[in-house]
């Protein structure tokens, strides 16, 4: 997931995140050249409490939020998404929250389909026809980092 | 903070190297199942590759439950070929199966959850429980010099589990996701089931003209 925070972010499609099922395009694509450009996901609904992991930023430093998030913050709960490549990465966070806290803190995973839409515009103008768009799935995990009640 | 990542039992390994296992297996998010890059150089060999084979992290599983081990080169359609065909009840003895699990752990939990996500979508009407736990994976690497000793990696890698029943599941147990409801929005509706069955999801990764008069008038937005 490409890190929500990051100024500019929407004015620069290429800097789409990491997809793991890219189909090779270009061969796919006779008879006319077309460059791909990669949107970002459509919507990053974001409470303060949610954290979009990436596979830019540093590990240590997206882990150092989430912990910052749960001790410092006070929140009892943070979820951390990912999305394609950064499932690993997020459920490597949650998990190392979750070892790091001694028990206290739980998890419960949640996983999900995002619609993708790529951009195909025409490398040349003259031959091809309009710019088009092409939707695809990657799959995404929500996982819920919570302090349990106490019960 | 503690690495849980490449942790080293290294039995008569020279110092030097293990500070080079060890700073080579630092990152605890190099995906683990690669080769780590120092030990490559080092013209380390890994020999054997015994992965422990934990319980299902997830209680009360019925004993004949389907268990699809997804591994980083499964081919999803396969996989998606016998489970679905078990699901449904088009197996060779005719019953279908209520519950199936699906694990997979490194590289391949990105796949995991591509299964599942469009079996549900196949099946429908599946409740479902995903569990996170470390999988511990024990690697024996050689020298390729005579005599030197081997050493042993013990390294754990995030793995996911995923359990989808037809029967009813426990909402309170952490990780539990009811089925999705049918009722979507038909042109997703629509999309989906041109993805999912597989000769139409060849012509959906071709962009087909047809796909392209369905999505320009979506192309922009602004």
């Amino acid at each position: 997931m490409t890190e929500p925070r990051n100024p500019g972010m929407s004015s620069i499609p290429q800097t789409a995140p990491p997809h793991t099922d890219v189909t090779s395009p270009a061969v796919e694509m006779d008879p006319v050249e077309y460059t791909l450009r990669k949107r970002l996901p459509r919507k990053l609904p974001k409470r303060r409490n949610d954290v979009y992991v990436n596979m830019k930023t540093d590990f240590r430093a997206q882990l150092a939020r989430c912990q910052k998030l749960l001790e410092g913050g006070g929140h009892r709960e943070i979820c951390v998404h990912g999305l394609g490549l950064a499932i690993n990465r997020a459920i490597n966070i949650a998990l190392q929250l979750q070892a790091s806290s001694q028990g206290a803190l739980q998890l419960a995973a949640n996983t999900s389909t995002v619609e993708l839409v790529d951009d195909l515009e025409p490398e040349d103008p003259d031959e091809a026809g309009e710019p088009m768009t092409r939707t695809r799935n990657n799959s995404a995990i929500h996982i819920k980092v919570f302090y349990p009640d106490p019960q | 903070m503690t690495e849980p990542r490449g942790q080293m039992k290294s039995s008569n390994a020279t110092s030097s190297t293990v500070l080079e296992l060890q700073s080579a297996s630092f990152d605890p998010d190099v995906s683990s199942l690669s080769l780590p890059p120092k030990l490559g150089q080092s013209n380390f060999r890994r020999v054997s590759r015994t992965e422990d084979s934990d319980p299902y992290p997830i209680p009360g599983l019925a004993a004949d439950t389907l268990h699809m081990r997804v591994k980083e080169g499964s081919k999803i359609r396969n996989l998606l070929q016998f489970a679905t065909a078990r699901m449904q009840g088009e197996g060779k003895d005719g019953t279908s199966l209520r519950q199936v699990v699906f694990t997979g752990s490194g590289r391949g939990v990105t796949k995991t959850i591509t299964c599942v996500e469009i079996l549900k979508r196949k099946v429908g009407e599946l409740h479902q429980v995903s569990k996170l736990y470390y999988k511990t994976v024990n690697e024996v690497w050689e020298s390729p010099q005579q005599g030197a000793p081997g050493i042993t990696v013990q390294r754990t890698v995030p793995a996911i589990c995923i359990l989808l029943s037809k029967d009813p599941l426990d909402p309170q147990e952490p990780g539990y996701q009811p089925p999705q409801t049918p009722s979507v929005p038909t042109e997703d509706a629509e999309k989906r089931r041109a993805l999912i069955s597989p000769s139409s999801q060849h012509t959906a990764k071709r962009v087909c003209p047809d796909d392209w008069s369905v999505c320009s008038p979506r192309a922009d937005p602004s």
